[in-house]
């Protein structure tokens, strides 16, 4: 008998003493209020700035290119990169080759890890907890969000829901999709670790910073 | 089997208490050998409020030291006795959190029998009877001294005991409450854990005492006198420490009532 | 199971007989960073009204989830093979071993990146792969710190707690050839770049399992520090090791464990990092190693089931006030605190572990905190009752007829004060000897023994003629 075979059979038999148990409810983790998006902008800036994240707020995209530039300017980067994603595009698009490289297939991680920035696209802003729900499908994505020094991530407004819950429904969904490949991640501030006597400490592995451009 | 969904255990309280019933005594081993004293309060307060109390003298241990040892058929001996003793005895009441705690909340884990679970169920620490049962809030009483309470950690998470002795406690007249810092710690004593682990047991009483030191009191008032033990045993021994008193809450309730 | 990882020499708690030992020996940082860590996250507890439905919800999913693990193992199974993924199945630690050999193996791989896996540790995967000549760095900065210093993770979330800011200092100056310093920013600065080489020329990345959900293929991995996005996507291959209690039946289930998981173990509403990866990305290999190790053992009783709904949160460790005095080594296996008092002698047998359930006071707190509401103090005293009847250092002849003894003295009221009699004649007369043995010199090392008052309290009531002694009404 394999060990798949041996183990299954052992988990049966443990089992066979116990009461069958009907799967339960979903639970409500939060209720959803009626927040405006004027409040739900105030919320997710507070508390990704509660986390260190840093918020850059632009009525358009126009404006977000402005800042873009004058971010890149004030931080001294050199090169940044990006995932090649609609919103990416549309800030950075117009940008040089000597300004920003975009995502390949391919692409080394030790080139990626030499970028001053990584911009990447939102799918969603979580408002109760200041998180940003990214879509990596190549490990070129991945690796823009945790390799370069500095995680920039662009998204709208319009892409702010509450909290977790109130965007689940729409993150299950995707993720129950057979063909979806790489990841979700969902990232609430820059990396951080408390290992050494319990001392918050900023940037340990992956980028010091996280920049949300907040276009709208 | 023991299947736990938390939260504190179910008690017997249907039907509701009448006024002028009688209650039984469960005095325990330590108790009734080391602080008579407490036992005495204890009939005074039931007594004072309406209860007339009865002392079933055949008793003598709940098996907690054999339970917690996992000695459980040895302690299911020593239970049945307790049953039988207490079998026609509707209220139960008992200066000891831990002990009441062994009776509702273990009794059922070494023998599902419903009439030991029932018996079980029927045990009131002290104060939760005072206040829930009787509805006493008030016991008249005078202890003009700097006391800290401390909770067992069984009176606490087992039974849920955690109002009744507060509220008690501040309607004794001259009494100063200080507050322990870190309240819910562990005093180390752990019953069979004291001897067992003693390095451990002793550095959680260790720091017990400095809370009780850090808090001004001059006494340590607990209804459950086994942590007292302990703690007062930690006092005793250094000098810095030997004029702080260990007290049953049951004596500071019946403290200068005539 | 054989348990020569159990590591006795400091292990206090695993001696059948330590009355005459000092226990403590976990540090000042440990005992003031857990105590620091257990009041802010009751406080984060406390904030939200949802709390205790939250407890409750998660412990019914997780009870529903080992009620028909077999069947969500197997729908696991086949949702992340439709990924891409390749799901092995290793019955023990020494098989998973062999099979994470075979796909270095297959993969000419040099070189490893660990993310922290408590599963990993269980295996002692990193001895493996020295005695296989592959180099296995740790990458979690607290297990990196205590692989460098050769010693043992002391906590499940945070490894290094035991270690203040110089002895790191002095590790990473002897090992990593840096000058010294015990500043915290400068440290962390030191490993992010050592560590930063290590991901970038690994060749296979190493993870655990926080959650793997049945319904969509998922394997959801949280973390704080961006070590396990790096480990797990910088190699070309990655291979993720999970306990067979891992499987969630559903992605919908998710939001409340990822909400209890970050605010029980660390405090934060979530951590930094969640990863939700959709089986094996493309162009990179994925492995799932599912691990019984003991776990079936587990599973048969009843009782202990439970103990498989935890999640690792580690906030029984930091309740604990056994554990922050003693540190994580006293219980000489993978998992220390509360739940390793259950988890270990679940896993590794009674026979071996059989006198960690006794290393406890039942104060309860962990169960408190628990976040998946595990009965642990229930749980302990029944691992007792099976440790003095199963094979165990603690079933003893002698102990057994002691208790019989006890018993008999104490079922019968002539008896009873018989045995008190002697009792209280003992404690009298113990203050005239010079030295106490066994139990009674463990209580009289540092307290002293209650004075002994005059005529106990049922013979008082019974010279009160107006006592009511039987008459129930």
């Amino acid at each position: 008998m394999n060990a798949r075979d041996a183990i299954l059979q052992r988990i049966r038999s443990g089992l066979s003493t116990g009461a069958p148990v009907s799967p339960p409810p979903v639970p409500e983790v939060w209720p959803t209020t009626d927040a405006s998006t004027e409040q739900l902008i105030e919320r997710f800036t507070g508390e990704l700035e509660a986390v260190q994240g840093e918020i850059v707020r632009c009525a358009t995209m126009q404006e977000a290119r402005q800042k873009l530039a004058t971010l890149h300017g004030e931080s001294q980067w050199q090169r940044i990169g990006s995932a090649d994603r609609p919103l990416c595009r549309e800030l950075a698009g117009d940008l040089p080759p000597e300004q920003v490289v975009w995502a390949q297939e391919g692409w080394a991680s030790n080139e990626i890890g030499e970028l001053s920035a990584g911009l990447v696209a939102a799918e969603r802003l979580l408002a109760d907890t200041g998180t940003c729900v990214v879509e990596c499908g190549t490990p070129e994505e991945r690796l823009l969000c945790y390799l370069p020094p500095v995680c920039v991530v662009i998204a709208r407004v319009e892409q702010l829901a509450e909290h977790l819950p109130a965007a689940w429904e729409e993150i299950a969904r995707r993720t129950a999709e057979p063909d979806r490949r790489g990841e979700f991640v969902l990232i609430t501030g820059p990396s951080r670790t408390a290992d050494i006597e319990k001392i918050l400490i900023l940037g340990v592995h992956g980028p010091k910073r996280l920049v949300v451009i907040l276009v709208g | 089997m023991i299947a736990s969904t938390g939260g504190p255990a179910p008690r017997q309280d249907d039907p509701p208490y009448q006024r002028g019933e009688p209650a039984a005594l469960f005095i325990p081993c330590y108790i009734d050998q080391f602080y008579p004293k407490t036992a005495e309060a204890t009939a005074r307060l039931l007594t004072r409020h309406g209860t007339p109390v009865v002392y079933p003298d055949e008793q003598t241990c709940c098996g907690q030291p054999a339970f917690n040892s996992g000695y459980w058929e040895e302690a299911r001996r020593v239970i049945r006795h307790f049953c039988n003793v207490f079998a026609d005895h509707r209220w139960i009441v008992t200066p000891s959190g831990s002990c009441a705690a062994m009776c509702r909340v273990f009794f059922g884990h070494v023998d599902p029998d419903e009439r030991i679970v029932g018996v079980g169920r029927r045990v009131f620490e002290l104060t939760e009877f005072l206040v829930d049962v009787l509805g006493v809030t008030d016991t008249g009483a005078t202890f003009p001294h700097k006391a800290a309470l401390h909770i067992g950690c069984h009176t606490r998470r087992e039974l849920g005991v955690v109002e009744p002795p507060q509220r008690l406690l501040q309607s004794v007249r001259g009494l100063t409450h200080c507050e322990l810092p870190n309240v819910e710690e562990c005093c180390g004593f752990g019953g069979t854990f004291s001897v067992k682990m003693a390095g451990t047991s002793l550095a959680m009483g260790q720091t017990k005492v400095e809370n009780i030191v850090k808090s001004g009191a001059d006494v340590v008032v607990s209804p459950d006198i086994s942590c007292l033990m302990h703690i007062g045993g930690i006092l005793q021994r250094n000098a810095e420490t030997q004029h702080i008193q260990i007290k049953h809450i049951a004596e500071v309730l019946d403290a200068g009532v005539e | 199971m054989s348990a020569e990882n159990l590591h006795l020499e400091g292990a206090p708690f695993l001696k059948r007989e330590n009355a005459g030992l000092y226990e403590p020996a976990g540090s000042k940082s440990l005992g003031e960073a857990t105590e620091r860590s257990s009041k802010h996250n009751r406080a984060i507890a406390a904030e939200i009204p949802y709390w205790q439905d939250w407890r409750e919800a998660a412990r019914q999913i997780k009870s529903y989830t080992v009620a028909n693990l077999d069947k969500l193992l197997v729908q696991f199974e086949r949702s992340i093979a439709a990924r891409g993924a390749e799901v092995l199945w290793a019955e023990n630690a020494e098989e998973a071993n062999q099979l994470v050999l075979q796909i270095a193996r297959e993969h000419d791989v040099q070189s490893v990146v660990k993310g922290k896996s408590m599963v990993s540790e269980e295996m002692e995967l990193n001895r493996t792969f020295e005695a296989a000549g592959i180099r296995a760095v740790e990458t979690d900065l607290g297990e990196y710190i205590v692989q460098l210093a050769r010693q043992r993770p002391t906590h499940i979330v945070t490894p290094a707690l035991h270690l203040s800011a110089e002895d790191v200092g002095r590790i990473f100056a002897e090992t990593l050839d840096e000058p010294f310093s015990a500043n915290h920013q400068h440290l962390t600065n030191v490993a992010r770049k050592h560590l930063r080489e290590e991901y970038l020329e690994a060749d296979m990345g190493m993870s655990g399992v926080n959650f793997a959900i049945a319904d969509t293929g998922t394997l959801v991995l949280i973390e704080n520090e961006g070590n396990g996005g790096l480990s797990t996507s910088t190699p070309p291959v990655h291979v993720a090791l999970m306990g067979i209690e891992k499987v969630l039946p559903s992605i919908n289930y998710l939001p409340v464990f990822l909400t209890l998981l970050a605010r029980s173990g660390t405090g934060q509403k979530l951590t930094t990092y969640t990863h939700l990866i959709h089986g094996a990305t493309p162009g990179r290999k994925l492995y799932i190693i599912i691990l019984d190790n003991g776990r079936t053992n587990v599973l048969k009783d009843p009782a202990i089931r439970a103990s498989l709904h935890c999640i690792r949160c580690g906030g029984c460790l930091n309740a604990c006030p056994v554990y922050r005095r003693v540190g994580g080594w006293a219980y000489g296996w993978v998992y220390p605190g509360p739940i390793g008092s259950i988890v270990t002698p679940g896993l590794v047998g009674l026979d071996q572990a059989g006198t960690l359930p006794f290393a406890s006071s039942l104060c309860g707190a962990c169960h408190e905190v628990c976040p998946l509401k595990i009965d642990i103090p229930h749980q302990l005293v029944h691992l007792r009752h099976r440790a003095v009847n199963e094979p165990s250092p603690m079933n003893s002849a002698v102990d057994r007829l002691t208790w019989k003894l006890w018993a008999w003295a104490m079922s019968g009221p002539k008896r009873y004060r018989l045995a008190m009699k002697a009792v209280r004649l003992g404690v009298r007369l113990a203050r005239f000897l010079p030295w106490h043995p066994g139990k009674l010199g463990a209580w009289t090392r540092g307290r002293e023994l209650p004075k002994v008052p005059g005529p106990a309290f049922r013979s008082r009531f019974s010279r009160n003629p107006n006592a009511n002694r039987n008459d129930p009404r």
